[in-house]
């Protein structure tokens, strides 16, 4: 019994992989606009199916990766490299969201800029970059702030704590998608194929 | 067939956070089943916790631990959303949860992590107590160290007398003795308001090579306008150059560039600047331009926002007010031979409604407008080249 269990383990370990990377290699194409999120296999053997998204910027990919700092800009090359690459996907209604006024750096004093909506989710990943975070496996999402004076006392910039889908998440609920795309504990394939939209 | 022997080679992978090891599991038998089950023992025990009430019995392989991980992550965000619920109760049940943990590097560090979600947060006496202790693993320090500094920052984190704690145990950390610890003790008390000894424990940190080059480059320029006088100043400033440019990567540069804006873009930061060092940042912007990336299809917003951030920092630490630098900036833009990329770029910053104002009132939005229509006829919508170039007519209107 101990022998025949052993044979059942290695057969369904050597299946189980090649399983998710067949199946995500057809999801979708590659990211063509800003914003678009693009996502993969988690690049830990066994939990693959969990996933990792980043958000696409036009030419690179800002991603939260288990490092210091935990933010941090990639290639698609590199991003596609990993593990097993699913596509991209993309929310259809920016067009009809407002544009969204967010500080020009970190660090008072700032200008607000208007920026649409679709723009500000990449502007708010270069923000938190810049203020800077740290990596969590929880889903406790700790917003980055920049830095705010109330008359004489100022705090901040304070750093943020995310993990790959938490960190899309705030990036996309500042841009004004408000609650309509993420369920609070959405797995990050949970959250990649929220999306119906998928570049073809 | 039974799927049991994997999930507990899966759940033995997340314990140890290393290799795969099936040795000693794989053959476990009977096989496990998924719930309320005695043959539990060999899943860490919030994650066998976070599936009871299932009433899958066996559930597929490739599902199970991403679902048993889903799980858990509603447990914990019951409790942090509750607002019935008193911040002693809450500390309670996730320190309860690390300690349970403390084997599971990753699951201890989950529960450590959820403690920042408490404001105020009580017992800090209990994580410095944890922080200090030689048991404690290297990791869990260090997001230690992370919720002291969050609650040090927050309005209300945590009481005075332990915010004075807080920040004298993350000092005393700089020289752990691992590493890792002392690394991120470093960057952690770089961000704790501005410490007489910062500069030189940032400079001992580069030297120990405990932190990154980037992170030295970064936390180092936010220290520049802290230094009083002209020689200390210029010490620091040309440390940061030699490493940006010795480093050999253009990461460092391009750190070291972005970095400096977030200075020279302050005009209470940059008034501190001394004049001569001045000249030197301005020297140093002169010759690294960033690019912005586009080839048709692919505009790159993030190289925008930084060439348009490049751009006011290096105007505004070359000009003597905001009116001379907001006209040499228009002129970049507004030049019969300026690039359509950097038309667009420009208004992805700071200076957008102002550049567009002026060149408007100079009677040269027009042909602004027309390099980027030009650009934007052989776009489809739909492309991050299209939706950049009609952000930036938005604004040419």
């Amino acid at each position: 019994m101990r022998r025949q269990n052993l044979y059942i383990g290695m057969i369904t370990l050597g299946l189980a992989l090649p399983i998710t990377a067949a199946f995500a290699a057809k999801l979708a194409k590659d990211p063509q606009d800003q914003s678009d999120i693009i996502g993969r296999d988690l690049n830990v053997p066994l939990l693959g199916a969990i996933g990792h998204v980043g958000l696409w910027t036009g030419d690179r990919v800002i991603e939260a990766l288990n490092q210091t700092p935990a933010i941090v800009q990639n290639t698609l090359q590199d991003f596609k490299s990993k593990s097993s690459y699913w596509g991209a996907v993309y929310y259809s209604n920016w067009n009809r969201l407002p544009a969204v006024a967010l500080p020009s750096q970190i660090m008072v004093p700032y200008n607000y800029v208007l920026y649409n909506a679709k723009a500000a989710a990449v502007r708010r990943a270069i923000l938190i970059q810049q203020i800077g975070a740290t990596y969590t496996v929880s889903p406790y999402i700790q917003e980055a702030f920049v830095q705010e004076c109330h008359g004489l006392r100022c705090a901040g910039p304070i750093p943020g704590k995310y993990r790959c889908d938490t960190f899309i998440k705030d990036t996309y609920l500042t841009a004004g998608t408000g609650g309509l795309s993420f369920g609070a504990t959405d797995t990050p394939w949970a959250l990649w194929s929220t999306y119906t939209e998928r570049r073809q | 067939m039974k799927p049991a022997p994997l999930i507990l080679a899966s759940a033995t992978f997340v314990v140890s956070g290393s290799a795969l090891l099936i040795g000693g599991h794989i053959d476990s038998d009977p096989p496990v089943k998924v719930g309320p089950n005695p043959s539990h023992q060999a899943l860490p025990d919030d994650l066998s916790l976070a599936v009871q009430g299932s009433d899958r019995t066996e559930v597929p392989v490739i599902s199970t631990l991403p679902s048993m991980l889903q799980a858990l992550d509603q447990s914990v965000l019951a409790v942090m959303n509750d607002k019935t619920m008193s911040n002693e109760k809450k500390f309670t049940f996730f320190w309860d949860g690390y300690q349970r943990n403390k084997s599971t590097a990753d699951l201890a560090t989950y529960y450590i992590d959820c403690l920042s979600s408490i404001v105020p947060l009580p017992h800090v006496e209990q994580l410095l107590t944890e922080l200090a202790s030689p048991m404690t693993a290297a990791g869990v320090k260090t997001h230690l160290m992370q919720v002291l500094q969050t609650g040090y920052l927050r309005e209300n984190g945590i009481d005075e007398k332990n915010r004075t704690l807080a920040l004298d145990a993350i000092r005393s950390n700089v020289h752990n003795v691992d590493p890792a610890v002392a690394g991120q003790a470093v960057l952690l008390y770089a961000r704790m308001g501005a410490p007489d000894d910062l500069v030189a424990i940032l400079d001992d940190a580069r030297q120990r090579k405990i932190i990154s080059p980037l992170d030295y480059l970064r936390e180092g320029v936010f220290q520049l306008p802290n230094i009083a006088g002209e020689k200390q100043q210029n010490g620091l400033l040309m440390t940061l150059i030699n490493t940006a440019q010795g480093n050999g990567t253009d990461e460092s540069v391009h750190m070291l560039t972005t970095t400096l804006g977030l200075i020279i873009q302050s005009p209470t930061r940059l008034a501190r600047i001394e004049s001569s060092n001045r000249n030197q940042i301005t020297e140093f912007l002169a010759s690294h331009e960033p690019e912005v990336k586009s080839d048709g299809i692919n505009y790159d917003l993030v190289s925008a926002i930084e060439y348009a951030d490049w751009l006011y920092s290096y105007a505004s630490v070359k000009s003597k007010s905001d009116t001379e630098a907001l006209v040499w900036i228009t002129g970049q833009v507004t030049d019969a031979s300026a690039d359509f990329k950097k038309i667009v770029a420009v208004m992805t910053g700071p200076m957008a409604p102002e550049v567009a104002r002026m060149a408007r009132q100079n009677g040269l939005v027009d042909g602004m407008r027309q390099k980027v229509q030009q650009e934007m006829a052989g776009q489809r919508p739909g492309t991050a080249a299209y939706s950049a170039y009609e952000a930036a007519l938005e604004i040419l209107k």
